[in-house]
């Protein structure tokens, strides 16, 4: 309440105490008969009626003062409201003012550090790679460090479309057969690859098969458990010939197919003859039975892979793949040799892994016929991040299961069952430890094996 | 043949291995996935400021000078200043933070992306101090969960940099930072890709671009 306010009420309060006190006289005329005249009282009672026409006046002109206070308090709120929103705005314009002066020094910034007139350089060349360490203790073994494992990846870019990749091994296995330690240096892959146009790429020189996705994409440092799956040594890593490649997307979301197909020289016989147990994948240039340098079998082998890949969203995918591969294999060549592989891997989130491989291979020869090997394996992993816990030993590991089997086809049946847990030290150096159990026709194969390595990929 | 029967072992690894997975995540199945991910270490740091009322009303008052233009009032990303914002030319689109993959991201990822930031977001080590962070953290943990149908909508859209990145490259090895390398290393590299991941040629182009947009130099 106002002053204003204030005084009205309390003038008209005091004009009603006035008209109070006078009624109060006139509503005892008996006793005031004795002291008042008619005149007088007359008089009087024209005062008290004036006096409450005046507190009727003034009861108006407040409530119109009332009135008029409700609207300047309605304007102010009005105007309160205006100022919040004019704040606002001023606010938001600030920040953007702030966002558009950030692009403009961002873009300033950008045009000094990489002014068009300088163009980047076309060639590169760099190297990648990883290496591990390997603890183990076996059936029959005393525990101790058997193995450390050194593989560059060299890298060269020509220009846009051509690249030379070679990756080596220089590797130290103690415990070898035989006993003591052994030194391996092995040329792995090198090959050069040519990009002729949006869908075809060609390759020349010693290339990762891709038979399978394994030996390309699952290998090495890439493979969460220390050893590689049963089965896969019944396919050749590599080969010497030439590929043609690529891949086709599928709309905007994704999916794409790939393909490859391939020439190379296949496998060959160690000895030069067909006998079953001669086979080598490794291939099919060396020397002859009659010490003669040559290409054993005069024909190369043909390949190819076909692949879907099917996302749905990041780390959420499915790939399926088929590939073959066939050729003569003995020096005579009287014999076929033949792989079929079925390959997929599955991810489910950023935490579930699935992937395995089915491979059958068929090969003629002199002492056994027809011989048939069989080989597969299913990998599961997952990363404890997903149960949500923030702890930071679960966020860094990831639980492995992997089922492997493998027929030589020779008299050799294995399965195996291994239980992993890797470490993510940072994202490229693990820590992994596993227990494998291999169960085998062969006795001497059978048993458990523990293994700890130290893996850095860089 | 006595080789244990492959398509029922296999099949039973499998089965196993998913109703693993779906019992894992039956609860909660990450509707969008990071593409931005902080270091292990980073990510375990403990948020030393405790989730109370002060920590949260003094974080919301940074997020609406901080993060409400780009972001929007209730972090869904649909501020103001959302349709200008570009990364190397292109549109790009504020982080929904009621994503639910930002939601189990730790405090100490969230702390470490606010410091750093990833372009066109700024890094804000220096424009706020390292309390004023961990309350910014405590108040993006009260934002509401996203929405279903504006993760859809979002998946409509083509692939980005940073989806072929994931999509691509992380189905066989965690994915690298893209400032570990330089632009003409990751262009090589991804020429590599190109061959052994078989990767697409557009897909080879973006991917090419956000990589060396976001490299790091010598």
């Amino acid at each position: 309440m106002n002053a204003h306010s204030t005084k009205i009420i309390s003038r008209a309060l005091g004009l009603a105490g006035a008209g109070c006190a006078a009624a109060f006289m006139l509503s005892s005329p008996m006793s005031l008969n004795a002291e008042v005249s008619e005149e007088e009282f007359r008089q009087l009672k024209d005062v008290v009626k004036q006096l409450a026409e005046k507190m009727q006046s003034l009861e108006k002109i407040h409530q119109a003062d009332v009135q008029t206070h409700e609207k300047d308090l309605d304007l102010i709120r009005q105007l309160q409201t205006k100022v919040d929103e004019t704040q606002k705005t001023a606010t938001t314009a600030v920040a953007k003012a702030d966002a558009a002066v950030g692009k403009a020094e961002a873009a300033v910034d950008s045009s000094r550090n990489a002014p068009p007139e300088i163009p980047q350089a076309t060639r590169n060349f760099m190297i990648l790679g990883d290496t591990e360490v390997q603890y183990a203790k076996g059936t029959g073994h005393n525990g101790g460090f058997v193995f450390a494992d050194f593989a560059p990846i060299f890298l060269y870019r020509g220009n846009e479309n051509v690249l030379f990749e070679a990756g080596f091994d220089f590797s130290l296995q103690n415990n070898a057969t035989g006993g003591g330690a052994s030194t391996t240096i092995n040329l792995s892959f090198a090959q050069l690859d040519y990009v002729i146009n949006d869908y075809a790429t060609l390759i020349a020189g010693n290339m990762l098969l891709p038979l399978g996705e394994y030996s390309e994409r699952g290998a090495g440092w890439l493979n969460k458990i220390p050893d590689s799956p049963l089965g896969r040594d019944l396919l050749p890593g590599a080969g010497i010939g030439a590929q043609l490649r690529g891949a086709i997307p599928l709309g905007r979301h994704g999916i794409s197919v790939n393909y490859a197909v391939w020439g190379a020289n296949g496998p060959s016989s160690t000895d030069g003859t067909g006998a079953a147990g001669s086979l080598d994948l490794g291939g099919n240039v060396g020397l002859r039975s009659d010490n003669a340098i040559a290409n054993l079998h005069g024909n190369p082998a043909g390949g190819a892979r076909v692949g879907l890949f099917l996302p749905w969203k990041p780390h959420y995918d499915i790939e399926l793949g088929v590939s073959g591969q066939a050729s003569e294999w003995d020096d005579a060549g009287q014999h076929l040799w033949s792989a079929t592989v079925l390959d997929t891997s599955i991810h489910l989130s950023t935490f579930v892994e699935l992937k395995g491989e089915y491979i059958k291979t068929h090969y003629g020869s002199d002492d056994l016929g027809n011989v048939s090997t069989e080989g597969y394996w299913a990998q599961a992993g997952y990363k404890l991040a997903g149960i949500g816990y923030d702890l930071p030993v679960l966020r860094n590991a990831e639980l492995l299961y992997r089922y492997d089997a493998e027929n030589t086809g020779l008299g050799t049946i294995m399965h195996r069952n291994t239980v992993g847990l890797l470490y993510y030290l940072t994202s490229t150096l693990w820590l992994e430890a596993d227990y494998e159990f291999l169960h085998s026709t062969d006795p001497g194969g059978q048993g458990y094996l523990w293994m700890l390595q130290l893996s850095y990929g860089f | 043949m006595n080789l244990p029967q492959p398509s029922r072992n296999i099949g039973r690894s499998l089965a196993a291995a998913v109703m693993l997975a779906g019992a894992l995540f039956a609860e909660d199945a990450p509707a969008k996935l990071p593409l931005w991910l902080a270091p292990p270490d980073a990510a375990a740091k403990i948020n030393p400021v405790r989730s109370d009322a002060n920590s949260i009303a003094a974080g919301k008052e940074l997020f609406i000078v901080a993060c409400v233009p780009c972001h929007g009032p209730n972090g869904r990303g649909d501020g103001v200043a959302a349709p200008t914002l570009e990364r190397d030319g292109k549109p790009i689109r504020p982080a929904d933070l009621g994503d639910a993959k930002i939601k189990k991201e730790s405090d100490g990822a969230l702390f470490w992306k606010i410091s750093n930031g990833n372009n066109p977001m700024p890094a804000m080590q220096e424009s706020l101090s390292e309390t004023q962070r961990w309350q910014l953290v405590n108040y993006l943990r009260t934002l509401p969960a996203q929405a279903k149908a504006a993760d859809a909508a979002a998946r409509k859209s083509s692939l980005s940099g940073a989806e072929i990145y994931s999509m691509y490259c992380g189905r066989c090895h965690p994915e690298r930072y893209p400032a570990e390398r330089t632009a003409a290393q990751w262009k090589t590299i991804v020429l590599w890709m190109r061959v052994r991941a078989n990767l697409p040629a557009a897909h080879v182009r973006t991917l090419s671009e956000y990589l060396q947009a976001s490299s790091g130099t010598n």
